[in-house]
């Protein structure tokens, strides 16, 4: 009775879902000058009037030409998806990092313990001692994605992976290592606290939190785009110890 | 300013993150600033803050109008005299810091998908909060249902961005939607919420999570679903006006039955306040589905004693349970909380000289002037069924033959519920003190133009 239960209300749910669909519009029938992000790719939100946005909809003003290179007052990223992600929408994704940071915090509270786990296997020679090489460079290339994720593809979030990929290795290779919570827990706090703080300098200096207060720069240089770059490697030396921590708390054990 | 009742609490959880022992100082520290805050915000009501200097529609804004400052006031004032109870934090502290700042987000933010962000935040946060006392098993079907609610919320959020080109919610409440399209947002929207707002299908998780531990009731039932209220009203009344309202009246009026009837049957004290919440939430929400003054108003009124008498019941018996595993007669050696106790029940069913009394008749009287009969017949049965427990749990906590040995109480749990408990009979001789501010945030939640104002006039500046 139960699982007929269950069928009829997934069998309703799918329904309403598809019945749901017909409110898109169609592939190709979209105007994109009436999306927002069609602003974010122009550069040009500075430019528009944000009332008449509010009020009507579309693109009013026509969008002065941006050139690559050229110093940028808008934000000075190259990496559009960057310059949404930690720029127009930085309170998000404060948001996402606490989101983290909180399901982190979780699997501490519930997993937990103060012992490495011990599985007695040990591992094959050739990976033990190609570990001592990789896990050097996978930290140098994490740092490499989340120091250039206003310039190319990746960012803080792919970045700090990639450095608790490091820590994953080290647990497979060694029975022994064993990171301690104090310090995964330290560096992530003081991270996720630099990050408020930023907002905080940006609330003191230029009135709204999360203001991009450095100059922007040259769009392309290692140094542009303001405050973009520094809280991107504050998100990612966050997220690398948290998931780093949540990779410890998943080989320990109480004890 | 605004913003720092999000960053305060913020930063403090990310600190407790260094050194576990801080936790407890900085959440107390962090709700002291932020009731503070809240409170002094006052002079900034109506306004709005534009996060990085970026316009509204196209950056994120946060709005401080009469709904959200008296919401945020409201549940820092509930975050603080939680700050009390240390014993009942524990080690959760650092998770109740992240809720206090999820919770503040989600009711200024005025912005879609930003609110999105924060519920997910609250859900994560609730449901470790959940898992106190190794409740897990409830805490995971909490999980199960958070997650779902927040994905169809993520795909509702889509929706209005696909018609709209914005995530901005005054843009939203300005746009004229089609009403295929906003039946199926406001769906959407009802189901994501509903999780929270513990509608009729959607809240097979609240008996577990609330009948759990101490903490989960306490701050659950309390600061989440006021927020929960809040947003409920502010999407479906000022945003997406109509929509679905009639299906959330007939939902909510069922959730308001099965959840009294439910707690009649149960044997459990801290489970029959969970479902006796049901039964409150169905009320609220059912007075809030009319859609228009002066019921929202009465809504927001019932909510704010229901919570206050929500505080009391839970603190009380979630300090009770925990100590003794027989309540028979329990109150005779805790005469303060039992008085408490008592207090809050009688103000939950509305008794005259309490302040429940005060709402429910409003209720009733308003809604026979609109001509609706259904209502006030349900509610009146509901508060016969709501007698009955009560009166049934007052009886055996006072008078049966106590089993168990009372022990010293808490000076702090006295202290605190019996302060509510007065407050909740100042409520009934002055219902202003709650009235006044459930009044000022249904005109701002049910005045449409006045919320685009606010967003646009803010614009002024910039």
């Amino acid at each position: 009775m139960r699982r007929l239960y269950a069928i009829l209300i997934a069998a309703g749910f799918v329904y309403m879902m598809l019945s749901f669909l017909g409110v898109v519009p169609g592939y190709g029938n979209i105007d994109l000058c009436s999306r927002v992000s069609s602003s974010f790719l122009l550069k040009d939100v500075s430019e528009q009037n944000a009332k008449n946005w509010l009020m009507a909809k579309g693109l009013e003003t026509k969008s002065i030409e941006k050139v690559y290179g050229e110093k940028n007052k808008e934000d000075g990223c190259a990496n559009v998806v960057t310059s949404i992600v930690v720029n127009y929408r930085s309170f998000d994704t404060l948001g996402e990092v606490t989101v983290l940071f909180t399901a982190a915090l979780g699997v501490g509270l519930i997993l937990g313990g103060t012992r490495r786990k011990k599985y007695g296997l040990l591992p094959n020679f050739v990976f033990r001692e190609s570990t001592r090489i990789l896990v050097p460079l996978i930290i140098l290339f994490g740092a490499y994605i989340f120091v250039h994720g206003h310039l190319t593809p990746g960012g803080g979030f792919p970045g700090g992976t990639i450095i608790a990929a490091a820590a994953l290795l080290l647990y497979l290779a060694d029975e022994e290592f064993f990171l301690s919570k104090v310090s995964t827990g330290a560096l992530e706090g003081s991270m996720g606290g630099l990050y408020v703080i930023a907002g905080l300098l940006g609330l003191a200096i230029g009135g709204y939190f999360l203001y991009n207060f450095l100059p922007t720069g040259r769009v392309g240089n290692l140094i542009s785009s303001g405050i973009v770059p520094i809280v991107y490697t504050f998100i990612g030396l966050k997220v690398g110890a948290e998931l780093s921590g949540l990779i410890t708390d998943l080989h320990s054990e109480e004890g | 300013m605004m913003t720092l009742a999000i960053a305060i609490p913020l930063i403090a959880a990310f600190l407790a993150a260094i050194r576990k022992s801080w936790g407890y100082i900085l959440y107390a520290i962090a709700a002291i600033l932020n009731f503070i805050l809240s409170l002094s915000l006052i002079g900034a009501v109506p306004s709005i803050h534009a996060l990085g200097g970026w316009k509204p529609p196209f950056g994120i804004n946060l709005v401080l109008d009469n709904a959200s400052f008296y919401a945020i006031l409201f549940i820092n004032a509930i975050f603080l005299i939680v700050a009390v109870f240390p014993d009942i934090i524990g080690k959760y502290a650092t998770v109740m810091l992240v809720l206090m700042a999820a919770v503040n987000g989600f009711v200024l933010t005025g912005d879609l998908f930003n609110s999105f962000v924060f519920m997910e935040i609250i859900s994560a946060a609730a449901v470790i909060i959940a898992s106190k006392r190794e409740n897990y098993y409830s805490a995971f079907k909490y999980l199960i249902f958070a997650g779902i609610a927040g994905s169809l919320y993520l795909i509702a959020v889509i929706f209005v961005y696909t018609q709209t080109g914005s995530l901005n919610m005054a843009q939203a409440a300005y746009f004229s939607f089609s009403q295929k399209s906003l039946v199926a947002i406001t769906t959407l929207f009802l189901i994501g919420l509903g999780v929270e707002a513990k509608l009729f299908p959607l809240n097979g998780w609240v008996m577990g999570v609330y009948g759990g531990n101490d903490l989960a009731p306490v701050i659950l039932s309390t600061a989440v679903t006021f927020s929960a209220m809040y947003m409920m009203g502010r999407l479906m009344i000022t945003i997406f006006g109509g929509g679905v309202l009639q299906v959330l009246y007939v939902l909510a009026l069922i959730t308001m039955l099965a959840g009294e009837l439910a707690a009649l049957y149960q044997k459990n004290l801290l489970k029959t306040l969970a479902y006796s919440s049901i039964g409150q939430a169905g009320l609220v929400l059912a007075v809030l589905s009319k859609g228009k003054e002066p019921f929202t108003s009465l809504a927001y009124f019932q909510l704010m004693n229901e919570v206050t008498a929500k505080l009391v019941l839970f603190l009380v018996a979630g300090y009770l349970v925990y100590k003794y595993t027989n309540l028979n007669g329990i109150f005779k050696s805790h005469k303060v909380l039992g008085t408490a106790f008592s207090i809050a029940s009688f103000s939950l069913v509305g008794f005259p000289l309490f302040a429940g009394f005060q709402s429910k008749l409003r209720i009733i009287m308003e809604a026979f002037k609109g001509g609706d009969y259904l209502l006030p017949a349900l509610l009146l049965l509901a508060t016969l069924i709501e007698l009955t427990y009560l009166i049934r749990w007052n009886v055996r906590l006072w008078f049966e033959d106590q089993v168990e040995e009372g022990e010293k109480g808490s000076w702090r749990h006295g202290f605190v519920a019996i302060a509510l408990a007065i407050f909740l009979v100042v409520i009934f001789f002055f219902p202003n003190i709650y009235l006044a501010p459930a009044s000022k945030m249904a005109d701002a939640i049910t005045s449409v133009s006045g919320y685009i104002n606010i967003v646009t006039s803010g614009l002024g500046g910039m």
